[in-house]
């Protein structure tokens, strides 16, 4: 019972949370083809990578051969992989770059010296050749903004039943949520995501997760495998009958549902124990978490900027 | 105006008239607020259990899309008439819906099995309907997604022999009456069933319509995509201009961040595409269908009605049939 953390605490650590990131431009963009120096930053795990557009084309205006680019062509690749700007840099990389996350038991120096993490995280930036698979952005940030604020609105109906929340926030409070995921603002951002989650006394109706399935090695097309169910907070306790499910709503009959209860129903086959990690285990921002983890503290504490918890499956071994 | 002339032929040969007698109002500009569905948004990514295509091109409705614009300016009245007929009437006036006589378990929302069962009377229903104006209808189930999903790319129709088991029923529907000289050959990387119905190129816009259940909002949402003859996929703006009819574009374009049609991945071939917004989807249909009444299948031909036709998909009344 050390140091038994809070939701808030959690949270903050959460969007404290940053990735080294050493960006080179594409060679055949640059003049000087594979000399040009990298751009090093610390970025948080919660931002999305066109917000680094703009500085970007400036650190390598000088570099390319198509000066006429402008910062909205610009898009990332990892290993050959465009990435899907609309997830977060911290989703992406528990995606693709195939670090060893950490976990409870593993402490950080004997983690990084097998396999050590490949960090900082190396991505590719290009400002030409847009990719057919990537949805196109825009000069003033519009689809990117639409992007979240359609993924806030699925979220918020999931943990609600409906939209009305989101859709009745003024339009200030509905751009400010954008904003001060973007500028990393979490007062700000609590105060108006706490216009749209249910108070702590009034349960989720369902729970906003996603599940990264593995990415199969040698894949032709890497086109992501996501699970997503309806997922209520609390299920019922095993000796209950499930007809019981919808209409009991005391929590005597009814058990909170884990992380583990949601992988073992979704993917019984990766998860053949509702407790132990066996074959795969469950990665949120870098980190195993616990398959006992109760899934709506898991979201309140610890959901990306949209609302939702996407949790990427890595196998073991 | 070949299009205006076609309708009155329908309206003549048809023992329901879907157009509006002379005189009579247009009842869609009267439909309360919330039977309008641009408010909102939509998932990204999603695992689907089926997969429900349409593909719509010119070739059924004469120079639609080609360079003919000026018929884009031909009032679209059909699918608000729809909704007029579906307004309020009596049981006995609905189509029969034979193969479901149960209603929506969670209506207004859609439940996934519910959702297949609509697909399958939908295209039941444009297989036996003729002629219906659609280049081609599939249907596609879970186990075969992956390698159907590839096929809107190409401007073709998949057309089975009957033997063939259900749940690879791609279909085209009305391919031999529509009036583009077609190529008929046979696509020498498909089973030896498969026969590939191909129109003869010309320069033409290509729109691409799915039809997919949202796992979030637990409604039917239509993606789409649109592509010139030979040419990439076009933008947002180009959808506004080709795609949206000019009486829903300012509508349209003025909720949300912006507009009612977003951007993002299919869900099945990940690639980038149109949806439009569904997370009013299940308010309009309440306020639009009766819960009692509805079957699944007629839920999604109302559905298709909603939302179809502020992006020119326009339900054919032969489907009514």
């Amino acid at each position: 019972m050390e140091n038994r953390v809070s939701l808030g605490s959690i949270q903050k650590a959460v969007w404290d949370g940053r990735l080294p990131l050493q960006i080179v431009l594409a060679s055949s963009e640059s003049r000087t083809f594979d000399q040009t120096d990298p751009y090093l930053i610390s970025y948080p795990r919660i931002s999305y990578l066109p917000s680094l557009l703009p500085r970007l084309r400036a650190f390598f205006s000088n570099f390319l051969i198509e000066p006429n680019s402008q910062s909205h062509d610009g898009w990332f690749e990892f290993e050959g992989v465009p990435l899907k700007w609309h997830y977060p840099v911290g989703l992406l990389f528990d995606l693709y770059a195939g670090a060893d996350p950490a976990s409870k038991t593993a402490t950080r120096d004997n983690e990084s010296t097998d396999h050590g993490p490949p960090l900082p995280w190396r991505l590719i930036v290009h400002f030409t050749n847009w990719p057919h698979d990537l949805v196109r952005l825009d000069a003033d940030g519009m689809v990117m903004n639409d992007a979240f604020i359609n993924s806030v609105k699925e979220a918020d109906f999931l943990r609600n039943g409906t939209a009305k929340g989101i859709m009745s926030l003024s339009k200030e409070d509905s751009s400010g949520l954008w904003n001060a995921v973007q500028e990393l603002d979490l007062l700000s951002f609590q105060r108006i995501s706490n216009i749209l989650l249910p108070r702590h006394s009034q349960p989720f109706r369902n729970v906003p997760i996603r599940i990264f399935l593995p990415l199969p090695l040698n894949a032709e097309s890497p086109s992501l495998k996501v699970v997503q169910s309806p997922l209520p907070p609390s299920i019922p306790a095993p000796s209950m009958q499930s007809s019981q499910m919808l209409s009991s709503r005391s929590g005597s009959t009814l058990q909170p549902q884990t992380v583990g209860t949601v992988l073992h129903t979704l993917l019984p086959n990766l998860f053949p124990s509702r407790r132990t990690p066996v074959l795969a285990k469950p990665v949120l921002h870098g980190a195993v978490i616990p398959m006992s983890a109760p899934i709506e503290e898991v979201v309140r504490s610890s959901a990306y900027g949209d609302g939702w918890a996407y949790l990427v499956v890595r196998m073991m071994g | 105006m070949q299009r205006n002339a076609e309708d009155k032929e329908h309206l003549h040969a048809g023992q329901v008239p879907l157009l509006p007698e002379p005189g009579e109002k247009d009842v869609s500009t009267s439909l309360p607020q919330s039977s309008l569905l641009f408010l909102s948004s939509f998932p990204i990514s999603d695992v689907f259990s089926s997969i429900f295509d349409l593909i719509y091109s010119n070739s059924g409705i004469k120079g639609f899309y080609s360079c003919e614009i000026p018929t884009l300016t031909t009032p679209h009245s059909q699918l608000s008439i729809c909704i007029r007929r579906w307004y309020g009437v009596a049981d006995s006036t609905l189509p029969s819906f034979s193969r479901m006589a149960a209603s929506c378990s969670t209506f207004p929302f859609l439940a996934q099995s519910e959702f297949e069962v609509a697909c399958q009377d939908l295209a039941d229903r444009c297989i036996a309907a003729q002629n219906i104006g659609w280049s081609a209808i599939r249907l596609l189930t879970k186990n075969n997604k992956m390698c159907q999903c590839a096929q809107p790319a190409r401007r073709a129709a998949r057309t089975l022999s009957p033997g063939e088991p259900r749940r690879i029923t791609g279909r085209g529907s009305g391919l031999q009456n529509s009036s583009p000289p077609k190529d008929v050959s046979t696509c020498p990387d498909s089973s030896p069933q498969e026969a590939l119905v191909r129109a003869k190129p010309h320069p033409s816009l290509q729109i691409d319509y799915d039809i997919l259940l949202s796992p979030t909002y637990q409604v039917p949402v239509l993606y789409f995509g649109l592509r010139w003859h030979n040419h990439g996929p076009l933008g947002l703006e180009e959808v506004y201009q080709y795609v949206v009819p000019e009486r829903y574009r300012q509508e349209l374009k003025s909720v949300g961040v912006m507009g009612g049609i977003s951007m993002g991945y299919h869900p099945g071939s990940g690639a980038p595409t149109f949806f439009v917004h569904p997370c009013n989807t299940a308010d309009a249909m309440a306020n639009i269908a009766d819960a009692q009444s509805v079957t699944p299948g007629s839920y999604l031909l109302i559905w298709l009605g909603l939302v179809g036709h502020c992006v020119n998909l326009h339900v054919p009344r032969e489907l009514f049939a």
